[in-house]
């Protein structure tokens, strides 16, 4: 303190004193912004009570998660001294050079499109099943049923794309081919990660056609609000509810099935004798992951035949799989409607 | 039971595809001159007009009306009546004990009828308000003294499930739209648990499209308001 005044340190506290009153009101605004709604606002034991107890649902946490990282942001925006030499933030590196992504327009040929290609896969997708062996029986006359019907669904979105003056997709979709079937049956490399095939036999074949169904049935369903015509809406859930009808077929032939949410009753029909035949081994093809002494059981949740009162949007694809004309030339007249 | 008179999908698409792309390229090209004239076409045709784009990132949307029109609210209305009567008629069913032991399956189906039922009645909010549809209770009056009801439950959910495919291709507003389009992947799978409870060949319950043959009309099945 021989050195350094009292008059010296009141001054230095009274200073960041009035830096410390400047930047509340910015840091509290950045607060709301990231944990605060306008109720959390009112409440804030509720908001404190949220934000820090576990009170946090998944979308909340996704909020949050997403927020923590501009946060850094707006509090270093927080600051006061507009003049701070920018060299004194840590720089690791040199940012790596990222490509902009392509601008893309989603019309009702794209989407007609995409349908289209998602039906090619299917179409595919069961044959591929169906060639290794894994439908057989009852399984097989079903996959080829669903087979057939994914044939008219596709001729169906072909015709209807030609009718909108777009050029019709008639070759499946290489975005779910590549990152959804192959690594399922043959395994491979998703994201970065090396996975190992997971349809490996009838059960485990089962449960991939189901999550194939599903994800068309979610997919044509989250394309009714961005369709711009009431016709085209009811033609996709035209197919839309009858991909869910396949789900529902399927989910009564996996072991784990019930009938709805919440209920003990097990399905009467023959395809679920099918399933009690197949379920020792269906046992060991949803429990096992990876192969020899690493294997580890993996808790499946549980499929239903009708899950809820709402079809689920969960499984959808983006707009990232969608079929986008490489040419814009190309590209009809309906983006209009 | 009125059967809808109207055409199929696919003959509907195949007369007017041609014709919808036309007038949408003339309601375009009519759009970058005179804005006037683009909304006079519109108005002749059940295209909804996309003038508008919003922008998601690097996509773009055609900017479409999202809340219920006058005429949507109509529909809800009559959405609305047909689940609140498919929940009185499972009720009967599951009163009567003659399906289930324990219902487990009906009540189930009664409770999706009667979520659904509120979602419309959310939407809509005093228009969208109903009483359970009177014509479509009359037409199960007896189910509840049926000793094999589920064919009749069976032919319940078809219908419903051909009236709201026909909502959703009247529906003007997103909203309503994709409210409808959440309902009919339920009501698919309802009717594959019902053909398989009556052990029903499969393709009885596995159609290739899920048309709207059948579907009931609010003419037939009139709303009354609360």
């Amino acid at each position: 303190m021989s050195d350094f005044s009292r008059d010296e340190l009141r001054r230095s506290l009274r200073e960041l004193d009035v830096l410390q009153r400047e930047a509340m009101p910015r840091w509290r605004s950045a607060l709301q912004q990231i944990f605060g709604d306008s109720k959390a606002s009112a409440d804030p034991n509720a908001a404190r009570e949220a934000a820090t107890v576990g009170g946090l649902s998944r979308r909340r946490l996704l909020t949050i998660g997403g927020l923590s990282v501009a946060s850094t942001a707006v509090l270093a925006a927080c600051g006061k001294d507009k003049s701070a030499d920018p060299a004194v933030v840590p720089i690791a590196g040199n940012q790596a050079a990222v490509g902009s992504a392509p601008e893309r327009t989603i019309d009702n040929t794209v989407l007609l499109r995409t349908a289209s290609s998602l039906e090619y896969t299917a179409i595919d997708a069961y044959q591929a099943a169906i060639d290794a062996g894994f439908l057989t029986g009852d399984l097989l006359a079903a996959a080829r049923l669903f087979q057939g019907q994914h044939r008219e669904h596709a001729a169906l979105f072909v015709q209807t794309t030609s009718e909108l003056g777009g050029v019709p997709v008639t070759t499946r979709n290489d975005v779910v081919w590549d990152q959804l079937v192959v690594p399922a049956f043959k395994g491979g490399t998703v994201g970065g990660k090396e996975v190992k095939a997971t349809v490996v036999d009838t059960p485990s074949a089962v449960i991939f056609a189901h999550s194939l169904e599903n994800v068309a049935g979610s997919t044509y369903q989250s394309m009714v609000p961005i369709l711009t015509t009431a016709e085209l809406r009811q033609t996709v859930m035209s197919v839309g509810s009858v991909e869910t009808r396949h789900a529902a077929v399927l989910a009564g032939v996996i072991a784990t099935n019930k009938y709805i949410a919440g209920s003990a009753a097990v399905p009467p029909s023959a395809a679920a004798d099918q399933a009690a035949a197949a379920a020792p081994t269906t046992v060991a093809a949803t429990t096992t992951t990876v192969a020899g002494d690493e294997a580890a059981p993996v808790k499946r949740d549980p499929v239903y035949q009708v899950p809820g009162p709402f079809g689920s949007l969960v499984d959808a694809l983006g707009p990232n799989s969608y079929e986008y004309y490489e040419n814009p030339a190309n590209a009809s007249t309906t983006t209009a409607g | 039971m009125d059967q809808s008179t109207s055409t199929s999908r696919r003959s509907f698409l195949r007369t007017t595809g041609a014709a919808g792309a036309t007038l949408a390229a003339g309601a375009a090209l009519a759009s970058s001159a005179l804005p006037g004239v683009a909304s006079a076409a519109d108005a002749t045709t059940t295209t909804v007009p996309t003038v508008a784009t919003i922008k998601t990132g690097n996509f773009t949307y055609a900017d479409l009306p999202k809340s219920p029109t006058p005429a949507d609210l109509q529909l809800i209305a009559f959405g609305n009546s047909l689940a609140l009567a498919a929940v009185q008629i499972y009720d009967a069913v599951i009163t009567a004990k003659t399906v289930e032991k324990d219902n487990d399956i009906l009540i189930s189906f009664r409770e999706n009828h009667r979520t659904q039922a509120g979602a419309f009645s959310a939407m809509g909010g005093t228009a969208g308000a109903a009483v359970a549809n009177r014509t479509l209770l009359s037409d199960y009056a007896g189910i509840g003294n049926a000793s094999q009801p589920l064919p009749m439950l069976n032919k319940l959910e078809e219908s419903l499930l051909a009236t709201y495919g026909n909502l959703l291709g009247t529906f003007v507003g997103t909203n309503p739209a994709a409210l409808s389009a959440s309902i009919l992947p339920i009501l698919a799978r309802q009717l594959v648990v019902l053909g398989q409870l009556q052990q029903l060949p499969p393709t009885t319950y596995l159609p290739s499209f899920d048309e709207t043959t059948g579907a009931l009309t609010i003419s037939a099945y009139p709303v009354e308001r609360v």
